[in-house]
């Protein structure tokens, strides 16, 4: 298949999962676009093991995963900018903001549930996104990743567990939506 | 969490599960608190979801294509197109035939030098007298040529 055709067949698909999981149509466009270079630079690195579509769906989270970890070095990079006063200042009026009704209470479900998918395994991540988020049944999780369906069933409740479990630590922290 | 409940909890998640998983739901109380969290999380998860499949804005493969071309390292031959590259490039093979003259011219007007040297010793291991008298060696050159057979 010509990478074209790859393109092609998948772009919607990916630049989808990135406007959801980023909702920002900028960043979107950045992200589809640094997927499909890399999904061309490590083609040889596909095993066939599962489908192409799985494969290209990892890389596209691993990317939106990057991309927040890099904005969020980024944020602190900015803040460490400031002075140990004006440090203390901005804290104080996050922690204002926090107590206050969440003005959109969606975005901070949203970024509730990607620090939670953060304290996961890359492998619990995906399997999870494909299952609860592109709604795809056990059966077809088995042949999108090459494994059994009771391996699949498996992975997928030890990571709602794990989950769970991290679920509860943020919940603990000042700040934190519930999920 | 109790082994029947492991077992059906994705078929649970999809569509409410078998009646037996239902039944223990109803007895233990400790998996159902823990099916009903998992099932909060299952739809908290669902937030990522976009709304309808979008396409990128037109223009995407080109954009694309771009990005690949600029992220591909610089290709072997692309050195030699390099400006400052190629000047030295210029110099280097300038100062090589420079080089390769001189010895080539050098070396020319040595060789017959050797050669003679090397006739002059033929002809003394041949005629040991030669040399002392430069009447006699010409005569003796003339009768070796005159009476040479290939």
């Amino acid at each position: 298949m010509a990478f074209r055709e790859i393109v092609e067949r998948y772009q919607a698909k990916v630049y989808s999962i990135i406007f959801g999981i980023l909702r920002n149509r900028n960043d979107a466009e950045d992200i589809a676009q640094q997927v499909f270079a890399k999904v061309y630079f490590s083609m040889g690195n596909f095993d066939f093991r599962s489908s192409l579509l799985t494969w290209i769906y990892k890389i596209t989270v691993n990317e939106c995963y990057d991309y927040l970890r890099k904005k969020r070095v980024r944020k602190l990079v900015y803040e460490s900018d400031f002075s140990e006063e004006e440090s203390l200042l901005m804290q104080n009026s996050e922690a204002a903001m926090d107590h206050r009704p969440a003005v959109d209470t969606q975005l901070a479900q949203r970024d509730f549930v990607l620090k939670l998918l953060a304290k996961v395994s890359e492998e619990d991540r995906n399997l999870m996104l494909l299952k609860e988020v592109e709604g795809h049944s056990v059966d077809e999780l088995a042949r999108m990743t090459g494994m059994n369906e009771n391996t699949i069933k498996v992975k997928l409740f030890r990571a709602r567990q794990k989950l769970l479990k991290a679920a509860q630590r943020l919940s603990r922290l000042p700040g934190a939506a519930p999920a | 969490m109790h082994e029947p409940v492991k077992e059906g909890l994705e078929d649970f998640l999809r569509e409410n599960g078998s009646p037996e998983f239902a039944a223990h739901l109803e007895v233990c109380r400790e998996c159902r608190g823990e099916v009903e969290r998992m099932r909060e999380l299952a739809l908290a998860l669902r937030v990522l979801r976009a709304d309808k499949e979008m396409d990128p804005p037109t223009g995407f493969y080109a954009r694309v294509a771009a990005r690949i071309e600029a992220q591909s390292g610089p290709s072997f031959w692309s050195v030699f197109l390099e400006p400052a590259f190629g000047r030295r490039l210029m110099y280097a093979s300038a100062t090589l035939v420079v080089l390769l003259g001189t010895y080539l011219i050098s070396s020319e007007s040595s060789e017959p030098l050797a050669v003679s040297t090397t006739a002059e010793q033929y002809l003394v291991e041949e005629n040991p007298a030669m040399g002392a008298n430069p009447q006699q060696d010409r005569d003796v050159v003339l009768v070796g040529l005159a009476t040479y057979n290939e």
